[in-house]
Formats: structure tokens, C-alpha cells, sequence
């Protein structure tokens, strides 16, 4: 029973983490930018997601779409003023001017939250917070198992679009070969502005989940590191995956902490993370990538 | 190809500078300036140890922590021990040497990103499992906490950050650095015209954790007493990356000038808001990244350039 519990919060832990990674992903498997400040991103959106439920109230899942939104414009501001200028580079200077630069974002962001609104950590407290539905001796928090809801339908939803809607389509184009792409008459300048103010976005989902948790300055790293897991878990421009990847990545770090302690809980997932890029770098999941 | 006379010339300034600042503490006996300028040489040292690999031979290191951490480490342990200093210090390089050669050779034979990444995840598993094993506090040996001198780590800093410049210049200059640099630009070509390329990313690898191992045993030696976790702070991977890139990557004035800038930035920040100067720096350093490749340092060469094309 004791570990069946485990596995739930592993589950729910894991459905976060892939939330967390989807905007990663995305940005990486489209443009070949790895933005190391995407857990700063959804720091930010944490902290917007904070500041509506103290000042008026607004329960953190409703401020997801409000956070979606603001966090698109400021995707988008993001691309225009700084990604957009790497966009000229072939692909593997691209990946390491991104890494460079969204280097310097995550110390800009993790210092600019610091002197804004201190090194306290907070969080906001809806009246479910806490509140569980016990079965059988298992307990299933609410928040917990909306994040699940959120994470599959998040994922479904991103699938269908990616591969019903026309832009959609041009946005797999652009990610398979933007020269090619834009032979065939897609705006790829269009679609990478899109493609990142949208990776951008969802870090307002996971920002206003994460909310309900812990808020910090410090929290950006944290949320990059399982970000950058995930992508390695999954395989390079496999979205479909990304959420099975953090699925099993909460399992097998509920199992860790059932068997090693809390403490390390994090080295479970690096170690993970470290043999697979040894030893399978192309991801774990076999099957055709998504993009 | 650099003339003999311009070598010369620039071994007179260095062994001028270096002169000048061994003078320092004999006339100024301000603790405070002694104190920023050890901190300048050490990050002086690990930003030219980034530099050799990172900016040279093009292995992005983002996990410099994790070495840098465990020369601090071993140092300590076996100086607590009763090993000399002497003795002690070197045993911080050498086992972040081993440290590289463990698990860092793995992740070398793995393409650009992929170095990165790893490098970045061995730092983050580092930190946590230091934090978890030892959580207390990394005291000195009692006999040396008590008559505590700042002047033996003055020298020992000095002569760190003079050393390891000196190697990055010699080995930049001669045909491993052209070789580095060849892998940086090109591993097909480079391969293609006969350069080792894993061979040199291997030894580039090793000069960099090395001295960063060496700046780590500079930091047990300096501080008196510290979290054991300290040194394998993230900073630790984040600042000399950022020193460098400011200053002028691939160059080896460009560690040194971002140096002065990140400590002088730093100090004038310390006393009010610590973050401000992190803030700026990164500002700064997004701003060279995108649109200014070579640095600081590449200004005064424009400057040099728009002089010399308006006198002419």
C-alpha cells in the first residue's frame, strides 16, 4: 500500500515535469534552442500566478490561460529582442550560442526576481489545497490529479495541432528542414516567432501549477534541470514522448525516495538522465519523433 | 604568426604587471585590496581553465563546479589530515584530473550539446550529493586558522593566475593550440587533414580541470572555514564562463579583462544590492554573446581599426 502511494505521487510528480519540459521540447525540436532560462520562465509565470491569487484572488488554475497569455507576449518580445539574432547560424552554433545566451537570461531573471520580491519562498493556498479523495487507504490530492488532467490534455491537444491544423503542419516543416520549408512558401521567420512566444507560453501552465507549490528566485534551475531530462529521456524533437518521459521519470524517483530517502531524490532522475545520454542518446522511446 | 620582438615585448609588460602586483602588499597593507585581487586571480585562473576548452577547443564545460568543487575538497581532506599545504595542493588538481578522466572522457566521445549537457548534469549531481554527505562546516587546520596570514595566499593566487596564463599562452601559440582551434572550427576538416581531434579535446580537457582543480585548492587554502557545498555552487560553472565571454573568448587577455570587470562590478555592488552586479553582468554578457563574438577586448581592436582608417 505504502508504495502504491509512492507510485501516485511519482505519477502526479511526473505529469509536472512534463509540463515542465513541454516548452523545452518544443523550442529545442522546432529551432534547435535550448533555453536553459525556461525554468526561469516559468518562474516568472509562478510568481505572476502568485501575485493574482494575493492581490485579487484569482485560483491558480484559472490564472492559466491569463498566465498563457502574458507569458506568449513575452515569448515573443523574448524572440524578437534576442533569439531571433541566432536564427542565422547553422544548427549547431545556433544550440551553443542558445545555450550562451539563455545562460545569461537565467542569471538575469534569477537576479532580477531576487531584488523584486526577495528570496522568500511562497505559495498560493486554494481552499483545496490539501484536500485529498482517499481510496482505499490511498490518498489522491485534488491538485494532483488536475495537474494529471492538465498534463494529457495539454499533450493531446499540442498532437492534434501539430499534426490537423495547416500551421501546425508548417510548424513540423520548419523543425525538419527550415530551408526546405521556406522553398515551400512557409514564413519560417513567422513560424520561429510563433513557435518560441508558444514554447514560451506554456510555461505559464506550469508556472501557475507550480504555484500551488513552492515560488522561490531559486526555483528556475531546478525546473530547467528536469526540463533538460526530459528532452534527453525522450529524444530530441519526440514531444509525443515527453510526457511518458516524465511519467517514468516521477516513478522511478518515487521508487528512489521509497528506497534511498528524500535527500536524493534529484540524483535519481541525473543518473537516469547521464546513462541514457551514454549509453542511448538518440531517447528511450522508440518510434517515430513527432516533429 | 607572432614575431619574436612582439613576443618580447609582451613578456617585458606581463613580467612588468606581475612584478607590480607582487609589490603591492609590501606598500599597501590594506587588507581590503589584498583581498580583491586574490579573488581576482582566482577567477582569473578558472576563467583561463574554461577558456583553453571551452573558448579554444570549442567543449562547451557548463559543469566547471563539479571540478572546481573537488579540488577544493581534496585539498581540504588531506590538509585537515595533516598532510603539508604544499603537498595538499596539488592533490586538488590531480583529482580533478581524475575526476575529468572519469567521467568526463565518456561524455567528450559525445558530439557538441551533448558535452554540455553532461558536463551541466555532473554538477548538479555533485552538488546535491555533497550536500546530502556533508552537510557541515569544512574547518581549517587549527594551527593555520590561528595565525592566519594573508600574504602566503596573496602569492599563491598571484602565482596560480600567472601560471596557468603563461601555460594557456605557450600551448595557444603552438601547434596543439592550432590544433585546438581547428577542432573548434571545423572536427570534419580537422580530422580529415590528420589532426587527433579527440586526443587534443582530451588534453584540453585536462589542463582545464586540472588548474581548476589547482583554483579550487586556492579556495580551501583561503577561506578559513566554509560549507562543504560551497565550492560546488552552480556559480561556480556560471562565473568563469560568463568572465570569459565578456572579456573575449579564445583570447588570453579576455579572461583577465572580465575578470576585472565582474570583481570591480561585484565590489561596487557588495555592500548594497550583491545582485545588481550579477543582474548587470548578465545583461552584459547576453549583449556580447549576440553581437559582439569577440568580447571587450575585440572593441579596442575596432577602436584601433576606425583610428587607424580616419588617420590615414
Amino acid at each position: 500500500m505504502d508504495v502504491a502511494q509512492f507510485i501516485i505521487y511519482g505519477l502526479i510528480n511526473g505529469s509536472l515535469y512534463g509540463l515542465v519540459a513541454l516548452g523545452l521540447a518544443l523550442a529545442f525540436g522546432i529551432m534547435g534552442y535550448l533555453n536553459i532560462a525556461h525554468g526561469d520562465l516559468i518562474m516568472l509565470a509562478a510568481y505572476g500566478s502568485f501575485w493574482l491569487f494575493k492581490i485579487w484572488h484569482v485560483d491558480p488554475f484559472i490564472s492559466i490561460p491569463l498566465m498563457m497569455v502574458v507569458m506568449f507576449a513575452a515569448g515573443a518580445v523574448l524572440y524578437v529582442a534576442v533569439f531571433s539574432h541566432l536564427s542565422k547560424f547553422p544548427i549547431l552554433d545556433r544550440l551553443k550560442n542558445s545555450i550562451l545566451v539563455s545562460f545569461g537570461l537565467m542569471m538575469v531573471f534569477t537576479n532580477m526576481a531576487t531584488v523584486l520580491w526577495t528570496a522568500d519562498e511562497r505559495c498560493t493556498t486554494p481552499f483545496y489545497s490539501g484536500m485529498v479523495i482517499d481510496i482505499a487507504g490511498i490518498r489522491l490530492p485534488y491538485i494532483g490529479l488536475a495537474t494529471i488532467a492538465l498534463a494529457i490534455i495539454i499533450t493531446l491537444a499540442l498532437h492534434v495541432f501539430l499534426t490537423k491544423t495547416y500551421f501546425g503542419k508548417a510548424i513540423r516543416a520548419t523543425a525538419q528542414d527550415w530551408e526546405a520549408a521556406e522553398l515551400m512558401g512557409i514564413d519560417v521567420a513567422r513560424t520561429y516567432l510563433f513557435s518560441f512566444a508558444f514554447a514560451v507560453a506554456t510555461a505559464g501552465i506550469a508556472g501557475s501549477v507550480i504555484s500551488t507549490n513552492v515560488v522561490s528566485p531559486s526555483i528556475g534551475l531546478d525546473w530547467t534541470n528536469y526540463g533538460l531530462i526530459l528532452v534527453i529521456l525522450a529524444g530530441v524533437g519526440n514531444i509525443n514522448a515527453i510526457l511518458p518521459a516524465g511519467l517514468l521519470l516521477g516513478v522511478v524517483e518515487a521508487i528512489s525516495v521509497y528506497l534511498a530517502g528524500v535527500p536524493y531524490t534529484g540524483v535519481a532522475g541525473l543518473v537516469m538522465f547521464v546513462l541514457v545520454l551514454m549509453l542511448r542518446p538518440q531517447g528511450l522511446f522508440k518510434g517515430r519523433a513527432a516533429l | 604568426m607572432i614575431s619574436t620582438q612582439g613576443a618580447w615585448k609582451k613578456l617585458s609588460v606581463a613580467a612588468g604587471v606581475v612584478a607590480f602586483l607582487a609589490f603591492i602588499p609590501t606598500v599597501m597593507s590594506a587588507h581590503y585590496l589584498v583581498n580583491v585581487l586574490s579573488l581576482f586571480f582566482l577567477y582569473v585562473t578558472i576563467a583561463q581553465a574554461w577558456n583553453i576548452l571551452g573558448g579554444y577547443t570549442g567543449q562547451l564545460n557548463v559543469g566547471q563546479a563539479a571540478f572546481f568543487g573537488i579540488g577544493a575538497l581534496a585539498t581540504r581532506l588531506t590538509w585537515v589530515v595533516g598532510l603539508p599545504f604544499y603537498l595538499a595542493f596539488p592533490v586538488g588538481g590531480i583529482s580533478a584530473l581524475l575526476l575529468a578522466g572519469l567521467i568526463g572522457l565518456p561524455s567528450l566521445r559525445l558530439r557538441g550539446h551533448y558535452f554540455a549537457i553532461g558536463t551541466f548534469a555532473l554538477a548538479i549531481i555533485a552538488r546535491i550529493v555533497i550536500g546530502n554527505i556533508l552537510p557541515g562546516v569544512a574547518l581549517a587546520p587549527g594551527e593555520y586558522a590561528a595565525n592566519y596570514s594573508l600574504l602566503p595566499r596573496y602569492y599563491l593566487a598571484l602565482s596560480l593566475a600567472f601560471s596557468v596564463t603563461l601555460v594557456m599562452h605557450l600551448v595557444v601559440n603552438s601547434k596543439l593550440g592550432l590544433g585546438m582551434m581547428t577542432t573548434r572550427d571545423d572536427e570534419e576538416a580537422a580530422e580529415a587533414i590528420g589532426v587527433n581531434t579527440f586526443k587534443l579535446k582530451v588534453l584540453a580537457f585536462a589542463l582545464s580541470s586540472f588548474f581548476t582543480g589547482l583554483g579550487g585548492g586556492f579556495f580551501a587554502f583561503y577561506y578559513i572555514s566554509y560549507y562543504y557545498y560551497v565550492p560546488f555552487d552552480l556559480l561556480w560553472c556560471f562565473e568563469p564562463l560568463l568572465i570569459t565571454f565578456v572579456g573575449g573568448v579564445a583570447t588570453i587577455i579576455g579572461p583577465i579583462l572580465g575578470s576585472i570587470l565582474f570583481v570591480a562590478l561585484k565590489e561596487t555592488f557588495a555592500l548594497t544590492f550583491g545582485e545588481i552586479s550579477v543582474l548587470i553582468f548578465g545583461v552584459v554578457f547576453v549583449f556580447v554573446v549576440l553581437f559582439l563574438p569577440g568580447g571587450l577586448i575585440s572593441l579596442s581592436e575596432k577602436f584601433r581599426r576606425l583610428l587607424h582608417k580616419s588617420v590615414v
